[in-house]
């Protein structure tokens, strides 16, 4: 089937001819609805859609030579302004608002051509591991359907993984492009800090937030960044060092440096992930890289680290939400102060309220110093951690997550639990590093992803090795 | 540290939030196990570590001109309350 094919498959297949962008987009727009139970998405754009694909047909049958994603069905996050669609962020909050423009993101990939086929759930503003806290509806996961598909970008990594759409954009700030891509058996990428533009993206925790693709294979995924990343002046911390992905697949890893640090392995690993992360080894080994062993001493801080800083912004960023300019307004109220109130409470739901409060905690006097200033500080201590293991080693790898994915409920009442879930992938947001995310076996019968973490700018490199892996890994069963 | 109900209530006040009586007492024990585990970092040894800042150099500034933005219909789409293409707000002073 058509919809099965990888990103750069089809469009192959497109540039032949063979299918025109339009009948493609229905197959997807189809397939969606047809399987619209998983509920990865909040929203079809099927008119805007078909209208975007009808063009590249157009220019196509005109002998324009046109770009890889031309034609080619795409998902955003929730989180991501389109002027085509609602832009929720899966919050009652937003149950209504309309971005009066585009992101940079959205833009770049409709100058590529792309079709913008929906909108994609996610965890209620970004936060949460398990796509639950959702204010329309849990997102199940692709293949059980009674477990989580991961979180935040949920829908995005079960929208590719259903063969909805050839890929999707998410956003990762703790984990939650990798940790869905892992739970889903798809590949996620979270870039370096600054790489991709912001610019409208709504933000959680500014610092940390970054914006990267969901896809198939890892080629795919190599595709979208080139196609997104770049400086972009509207947004201060995008960064102008350029990023060049054209000759990054070498179908080798000989000579690369693979390091492993031991501390990863102290952190109460599924021992079916542990008998994966062995094999993946030997493979590395017998296909000539060099296995080191770094350390990491303070990783294990890292996710105490994110807590703080990740709250704490998220509560400065959260309180422009008053319901004046846009979102939840109440009927009555008694004065500026009581609106406030009422717009925020009825608006956010519990998990989005929890962290607005441990922010306003860590950042207020008398605590200011123990925690926010104490967290930057071991931030600092575990940067240069990082940097002296890339000294040793070019790649560190370790799981994307603990275990594979959960049964919805789980671990919705205990957030402590549902927090340790990220406690491989955080660290990289914290080292502002990028990170991999690529199906390498099962465990429970669940997909399971390796992370691959590599120094700033060296997305090349975890591409190539994914890109290995993926062609010449036995993965147990992932596509 | 213990977090207590008055705390609670503070952070509610800084965060313009409410809680129902069994919100309150459910969020309470939330709230401690997350501070329990977010202590650790008080075993950490920063003595000779600076805070980790991002200062971005501003090689030069953009020249000050006015550019295009968003019109005043755009900007107010959303708003629930409006009037004469502004945000309409409740009486702050009489």
């Amino acid at each position: 089937m058509i919809i099965e094919k990888s990103l750069l498959e089809v469009s192959e297949i497109l540039k032949k001819g063979e299918i025109s962008s339009k009948e493609l987009t229905l197959e997807c727009i189809n397939r969606a609805k047809e399987t619209s139970k998983y509920n990865a998405l909040h929203e079809i754009c099927e008119n805007s859609a078909i209208k975007q694909a009808e063009n590249i047909d157009k220019r196509r049958k005109a002998g324009e030579s046109l770009q890889v994603l031309a034609g080619i069905p795409i998902v955003l996050k929730d989180i991501i302004s389109y002027t085509e669609s609602y832009t929720t962020c899966s919050s009652k909050f937003l149950k209504d608002y309309r971005s009066p423009y585009d992101a940079t993101v959205t833009k770049k990939l409709l100058e590529n051509g792309a079709v913008i086929l929906g909108k994609a759930n996610m965890d209620e503003f970004a936060m949460g591991s398990s796509t639950e806290t959702c204010a329309f509806g849990v997102v199940h996961n692709p293949r059980n359907f009674d477990y989580v598909p991961g979180g935040s970008s949920g829908g995005s990594a079960t929208t590719v993984a259903l063969n909805q759409c050839f890929g999707a954009l998410g956003t990762d700030t703790g984990g939650s492009i990798r940790q869905p891509s892992s739970f889903c058996g798809v590949v996620g990428l979270k870039p370096t800090y600054g790489t991709v533009s912001r610019y409208g993206v709504i933000a959680f925790a500014s610092s940390l937030d970054q914006v990267g693709p969901i896809t198939k294979t890892v080629k795919d995924n190599a595709i979208m960044l080139d196609a997104i990343l770049g400086e972009d002046k509207n947004e201060f911390t995008s960064t102008s060092n350029t990023l060049d992905l054209k000759n990054c697949f070498k179908d080798s890893i000989k000579g690369l440096k693979i390091g492993i640090a031991k501390e990863f392995f102290e952190m109460g690993m599924d021992p079916e992930i542990q008998k994966s992360l062995d094999e993946v080894i030997s493979f590395f080994k017998e296909n000539g890289a060099i296995i080191i062993d770094v350390s990491l001493p303070n990783i294990k801080q890292a996710l105490a680290v994110y807590y703080v800083l990740s709250s704490a912004e998220c509560a400065s960023n959260l309180a422009r939400f008053d319901g004046i300019k846009y979102g939840t307004a109440p009927e009555k109220y008694e004065d500026l102060i009581d609106f406030y109130y009422k717009a925020r409470t009825e608006g956010f739901g519990s998990e989005v309220k929890r962290r607005i409060m441990l922010g306003n905690f860590v950042l207020s006097s008398g605590y200011f110093d123990a925690y926010y200033n104490k967290a930057k500080r071991v931030q600092n201590l575990i940067i240069d951690e990082f940097n002296k293991a890339y000294e040793k080693c070019d790649v560190i790898i370790s799981p994307t997550a603990p275990t594979s994915a959960f049964k919805i409920g789980e671990k919705i009442n205990d957030p402590l639990q549902m927090y340790l879930n990220d406690i491989y992938t955080v660290p990289v947001n914290i080292a502002r590093l990028p990170g991999l995310s690529v199906p390498f076996g099962l465990s429970k019968g669940m997909p399971i992803g390796l992370q691959l973490i590599g120094q700033k700018m060296s997305e090349g490199t975890l591409y190539n090795i994914g890109d290995f892996m993926e062609r010449h890994f036995n993965k147990g069963g992932i596509r | 540290m213990e977090i207590t109900d008055k705390d609670i209530e503070h952070l509610a006040q800084l965060s313009r939030l409410t809680f129902s009586e069994s919100e309150l007492s459910s969020f309470k024990g939330q709230f401690q196990s997350i501070i329990n585990y977010v202590n650790q970092l008080q075993s950490v040894d920063t003595n000779n570590v600076k805070d980790f800042t991002i200062i971005k150099t501003l090689d030069e500034l953009r020249i000050d001109e006015s550019r295009e933005s968003l019109s005043n219909e755009l900007v107010t789409m959303n708003a629930k309350n409006k009037s004469k293409g502004a945000f309409k707000v409740p009486t702050v002073v009489e």
